[in-house]
């Protein structure tokens, strides 16, 4: 209406028309003129639009929610973005609001964590010795699978009898799956009173509505429960169950929280709305029993056949170890044995020192203590010990030899004793003496064989016979000196044993002779 | 089949736990309602053609000395507030324990049992008292858990309630 022609005014009896025009259009429509001019101010003016907007918006969008969910929909990429400015510009309003609840649900996450962690290293440790964990090694690194995966999918040791899917609240069955043979006909009574059962702990126990029910755990059953937020996965176990199963339950708990969040969000009561989510709780249903109770059987026994094999080499090294300490105390004990130092390995022993040549002999010694003298490697350089003994013994000796080298002479074919050997059987006399105080102190007794020679020329015959007579008139001539006759024999020898074999004069005067030996007896 | 969770509430001794068991053989013990305060049954029944099941929670009667844990009302679809007609004070507890439950789940169906009718002589409940309950809006059922008169309509009409309470949604149109 208002496209009039912009043209110069013309014809006056245009204008006059179409002033009656206008007059007889202001008497026709003149209110809803007025009305329409209101609508189309209200229409172009932003402002008032606005104010109107604003004053149903709310009604609108409770209504547009209700009708389903488009509305999300529409908004979700705005809500977004505007989150992602607000946090951006200012931080700290986000962190304000979520400072308080940040703290709980972080000490639950780092709890959670830990268990988990726990349980793991208890798990690991358990495994980690077993021929079986190796193989299942083996297999991850073989199939590219995780070690976890492998354990999981092969460890016979639990079996996962039923699986719940629960409404958090009302503690409704959703969804109830159990493996063949297993299975209870009152799962939704079982269900229920699962719930009541966390709702008691919770209050009677914690006071926090929050705190949420993990595990229930008998002697050979487990029952896990999965906290989703519109739901909750239970699963009763029979074994141990190892960790890993636990991240099953998890994600198909997470999984059923996706699919289903519509049909959580508005649940009245009808389970079957959750028919889809079946498999996810088929998922759960792992595990096979009836190995491990001969697995862990054949376990026990190797185990206590190492415990048995380990005794038994402590049990011979600690024998061992004591013989050979034993051992060296007594070394170290024995006079004229000087230890100064040992070693020992797996085969040998040995032993430095000194060793005085009149001390028992460490080999001997060994023998007493049961160890082989081919394991024993002896280093003693040889000393004189000034112990009161060994002087003694070393003082006995002297004499003895001393005593044994003497020879009296006689002249040829004759068994008289000439006047300067029978000075000499004074000197014997007095040695003989001397030795014998010394047997003395050592506890011994000595006696005298008194060994008669002729040389080597005339009949054996007539040697015997002065061989006897000339030592008997040595054991005479003794026992004139005081000697008592008991403690000497004389023994002929003839010929038979020449002191030196020869025909020179020398050696024949040698073998013309008596000589004694000195017999020990006593300690 | 819809499943509603449906909870028993009243003082000690008014026979909510007889009611249950007048309509229903459970598979729990009652040394339940002692040690952990419930007790679950469930009977299934139709309510026009629509298959329910009703998970009965039996809640510990209440005492002077406990409460009735209102954390075990969460989730529920409606609860009978038990009282016991010889017995005026358990009217006045079941009062206090709705105003306690209205808190903890808001305004869901509920109704309220006078128990013991098989002793109506001996009622200290009068009929005038029952009649303005009704005027106040009250849903009321007069009960016998010993002759089972009432029994069956009380959980009838509180399941038909709740099914037209809250009707199915387009989403679990069928069943």
């Amino acid at each position: 209406m208002g496209a009039t022609p912009a043209g110069p005014k013309l014809d006056p009896e245009y204008d006059q028309g179409r002033d009656e025009l206008s007059e007889l259009r202001a008497l026709l429509l003149g209110q809803q003129m007025i009305e329409l001019q209101a609508l189309r101010k209200r229409l172009d003016d932003g402002e008032i639009r606005a104010e109107e907007v604003s004053r149903i918006l709310a009604r609108a969008v409770a209504l547009a929610t209700q009708q389903g969910q488009g509305l999300q929909r529409s908004f979700y990429p705005i809500v977004e973005q505007a989150l992602k400015i607000s946090i951006t510009r200012n931080p700290g309003i986000l962190a304000t609001s979520l400072a308080p609840i940040i703290g709980e649900t972080v000490r639950k996450a780092v709890a959670n964590a830990f268990r988990s962690m726990t349980e793991s290293i208890n798990f690991i440790l358990e495994r980690s010795l077993s021929w079986e964990s190796l193989k299942w090694r083996f297999e991850a690194m073989r199939s590219g699978r995780s070690f976890g995966e492998i354990a999981l999918l092969r460890s016979l040791r639990y079996k996962v009898q039923q699986v719940f899917l629960i409404q958090r609240d009302t503690g409704a069955v959703l969804q109830y799956v159990a493996a063949p043979g297993e299975g209870i006909s009152e799962a939704e009574l079982a269900s229920s009173m699962l719930t009541a059962i966390g709702d008691f702990v919770s209050d009677a126990f914690t006071g926090k509505h929050s705190q949420d029910l993990g595990v229930i755990q008998t002697d050979d059953f487990t029952l896990w429960v999965h906290h989703g937020p519109q739901a909750l996965l239970a699963g009763t176990i029979l074994g141990n169950p190892p960790p890993e199963l636990k991240n099953v339950f998890v994600r198909e708990n997470e999984l059923i929280h996706r699919e289903f969040a519509g049909a959580l969000a508005t649940f009245n009561g009808d389970a079957h709305m959750f028919d889809g989510a079946r498999p996810h709780l088929q998922n759960c249903l792992l595990g096979q029993t009836g190995r491990p109770r001969k697995q862990s059987s054949r376990w026990v026994a190797a185990l206590v056949a190492l415990v048995i094999v380990v005794l038994a080499i402590g049990l011979f090294v600690h024998r061992r170890n004591s013989r050979w300490e034993h051992y060296l105390a007594r070394l170290q004990k024995e006079p004229g044995i000087v230890v100064t130092g040992w070693d020992t390995d797996w085969a040998n022993y040995s032993v430095r020192g000194l060793r005085d040549p009149l001390a028992p002999d460490p080999v001997k010694l060994a023998r007493e203590f049961d160890i082989a003298p081919d394991k024993l490697r002896l280093n003693l350089q040889p000393y004189e010990s000034l112990d009161n003994t060994f002087v003694q013994q070393r003082e006995f000796n002297a004499g003895k030899r001393q005593l044994e080298e003497q020879k009296i002479l006689f002249p040829l074919n004759s068994s008289d004793l000439r006047p300067e050997q029978a000075l000499r059987l004074d000197n014997i006399e007095e040695m003989l003496n001397r030795l014998q105080e010394t047997a003395h102190r050592l506890g011994r007794q000595i006696h005298l064989d008194i060994y008669g020679r002729a040389d080597q020329t005339g009949a054996e015959g007539k040697n015997q016979t002065l061989s006897r007579e000339r030592a008997e008139r040595v054991v005479e001539a003794l026992r004139e000196r005081g000697v008592a006759p008991d403690m000497m024999t004389a023994v002929a020898l003839g010929s038979s044993q020449p002191i030196q074999h020869g025909s020179t004069a020398y050696q024949l005067e040698l073998n013309r002779s008596v000589s004694m030996r000195v017999n020990v007896s006593g300690r | 089949m819809i499943q509603k969770k449906i909870c028993m509430l009243g003082s000690f001794g008014v026979g909510k736990t007889s009611l249950v068991a007048r309509y229903v053989k459970g598979i729990f013990n009652a040394k339940y309602l002692t040690t952990v305060g419930v007790k679950i049954d469930k009977k299934e029944l139709k309510v026009g053609d629509q298959d329910v099941l009703l998970l009965l929670w039996d809640l510990a009667g209440e005492d002077s000395r406990s409460q009735v844990q209102t954390s075990y009302l969460r989730g529920a679809a409606g609860y009978f507030l038990v009282c016991d007609g010889t017995w005026s004070e358990t009217l006045l507890s079941a009062k206090s324990i709705h105003k306690r439950a209205l808190e903890a789940v808001g305004d869901i169906p509920c109704m309220l049992i006078v128990n013991k009718s098989d002793l109506w002589n001996k009622w200290q409940i009068t009929a005038p008292e029952l009649e303005q309950l009704v005027a106040e809006g009250w849903k009321i059922q007069v009960t016998s858990a010993k002759t089972g008169d009432g029994v069956e309509e009380m959980f009838t009409k509180l399941a038909t309630e709740l099914l037209r309470k809250a009707p199915l949604s387009e989403a679990a149109g069928e069943s």
